[in-house]
Order: structure tokens, then sequence, then C-alpha cells
């Protein structure tokens, strides 16, 4: 080593730092803190072959008696539909619409109308807040 | 080393105490290192927080076949460059106002110290080289680990480095010359 490098590290040694125990303190706080937030979650206890087992079963067993309702209940619904539809067209109560097709419209035009003059109300607001024509 | 091995093994399960140790070990000369880089004295020593906080999250990270030195002033060097204000240097206006940190760290002495020529004259990453190699005894290999340079790279500077300061010196001395010169 010569005498330039002596020198170097000489100087470097005269640098005098001293860690204050509040600096300390503020490490050890922070070093604390981050060892909490990286604490390993519980662990779950994996569940043993029986119940895989267990669960399967059941599953299949719920699937099968799904279907048997379903193919059940459409023997059944094709029925009563047949019924249904016997009733309606020999019900002699049934009451006839005798209204014009505008009449019917007329507030869905009103509607609509209501609707276009809110928009154009509002294009204007827009037009005068913004000075912008569109 | 080896016991530094079974602090960072332990650390690495969450020991915050194992940890603590490492911190012990190496804080003083993490401080005195980062004296030299920032531009206060409450810099340095939040620079020396985030250098252990990080160091401790990413710990298992850390390559056993670095030295953990390397690693650690590797991290020190990233957190000092990021408190490092390119628009205020570090030797022309100390931010602190109780003065220059370094300056205030260095004991007297009849000469000024080498470290603040040293920073005065040379670029912020040589600096810090110089201080690596022959403060800290880093191999030249270790030393451009840390900075993140080629080892070419840090030879040459290493070198030059020697060179500016050895310039400055002489022209310092015969500057003090010249002025005891015309007292006489």
């Amino acid at each position: 080593m010569d005498t330039f490098e002596q020198r170097l590290r000489d100087d470097g040694a005269l640098i005098r730092a001293e860690v204050s125990a509040e600096l300390d303190a503020r490490i050890r706080a922070s070093l604390e803190a981050a060892a909490a937030e990286s604490a390993p979650a519980p662990v779950r206890s994996r569940p043993s072959a029986w119940w895989w087992w267990a669960s399967s079963l059941s599953g299949l067993a719920a699937a099968f008696a799904l279907l048997a309702i379903l193919n059940f209940e459409t023997t059944g619904t094709g029925q009563d539909e047949r019924r249904v539809a016997a009733a309606v067209t020999e019900s002699p109560t049934m009451p006839l619409l005798r209204v014009e097709p505008a009449v019917l419209t007329a507030p869905l035009e009103q509607e609509l109308d209501d609707l276009e003059s809110d928009l154009r109300k509002a294009r204007d607001a827009v037009s005068e807040d913004l000075g912008l024509q569109f | 080393m080896s016991n530094e091995r079974e602090l960072i093994d332990a650390a690495r399960q969450g020991s915050v105490t194992a940890f603590t140790g490492l911190v012990h070990a190496y804080r003083s000369r993490l401080l005195r290192f980062l004296l030299t880089r920032c531009p206060t004295y409450a810099d340095a020593e939040d620079a020396l927080q985030d250098t252990f906080l990080n160091a401790f999250r990413y710990l298992s990270s850390y390559d056993p076949r670095w030295r953990f030195s390397t690693w650690l002033y590797r991290i020190a060097v990233r957190n000092a460059l990021k408190l490092h204000r390119p628009h205020e240097p570090l030797d022309e206006e100390p931010v602190d106002p109780g003065g220059d940190p370094l300056q205030l760290c260095i004991a007297a002495s009849e000469r000024e110290n080498l470290w603040l020529t040293a920073r005065r004259v040379l670029a912020d990453d040589v600096c810090m080289a110089l201080w690596l190699r022959y403060v800290e005894d880093m191999s030249v290999n270790d030393v451009a680990a840390v900075l993140d340079r080629s080892v070419s790279w840090t030879k040459v500077n290493l070198m030059r480095a020697r060179q500016t300061l050895d310039e400055a010196l002489d022209h310092e001395a015969s500057h003090s010359g010249s002025k005891l010169y015309g007292h006489i």
C-alpha cells in the first residue's frame, strides 16, 4: 500500500459517524414493523382424502336427484300447458280491445318529444358553457 | 464470517434480532459512507434506515455468492442517489443549516481531509469507487458490482481519480505556498 492509499484510508477513518440511540431505535422499530407486515398467514390444514370422496359422492347424488326432478316436472308441465291453452281459447269472457293504434302509441310519442326537448335544452346549456357551437 | 452467515440465515427466517446483529456490524461504516454522499446529516440517517429496511425486506433475494457488504452497499448507493439532488451540488452549498455534514464529522486536522478534496474534484460515482476501494477495502470486482459498472470502467476511473486528486493536491500546495511567499 502506497502513501496515497494510506492517506485515503486514514482520512476516511477521521470521519466520525456515530449512530445515535434515537436512530438505532428508529431502525429497530422499522424492522419490527416490516417483520410484522411479512409474517406468514396461518397455514390451513389440508382436507383429508375421505373429505374429497365424500364431497364427490354427495355432488353426484345431488346431480342424479336434480335430473330425476327435472324429468318428472317435464311430463307434468306438458299436461298443464295443454290445459291452460284450452282454457284460454274457450274462455267466453275475453275482453275485446277496440282502440286505435294511434291512441296506444300517443303517450310514447309524447315521451319521445319530451326527451328530444330535454336534449335540445341540455345541448344549448352546454354550448353556452363552453362557448362552442355544435 | 460464519457468524455473519448464521445471522443472515436466521434473518431470512424473519428474525429481527438476528438482523439487528448485522445492523450493528455495518451501521457505523455505512453511515460514514452515506455522510460523504448526502447533503445533510438527517438525509444520511434516513438513507441508513432505508438501507437496512430494504435489506431486511429483500433479504430473500440476496445471493450468498456475493459478499453481504457488497449487497448492502449496493442498496445504500441507490438510497443515497435517491436523496441526491443534481441542482444542489454537495460541494458548493450544503443544505444542512448546521453546515456540511461531512465537514462537521471530520476530526480537526492541520490539513484538509482528502475526502473533502475528492468530493470537490471528482464525479460522484468515481468518488464512491475510491471510497469503496480504499476505505472499505473492496476488490475492484466488488466495487464494480456495487456501482453497477464494468470492471474496466472501475479500474480506469480509479486510476484517473488518483491522478486528479494528485493534481488537485499539487495545485493546492503550490497555491498555499505562493500565498505564504506573498506574506513573507
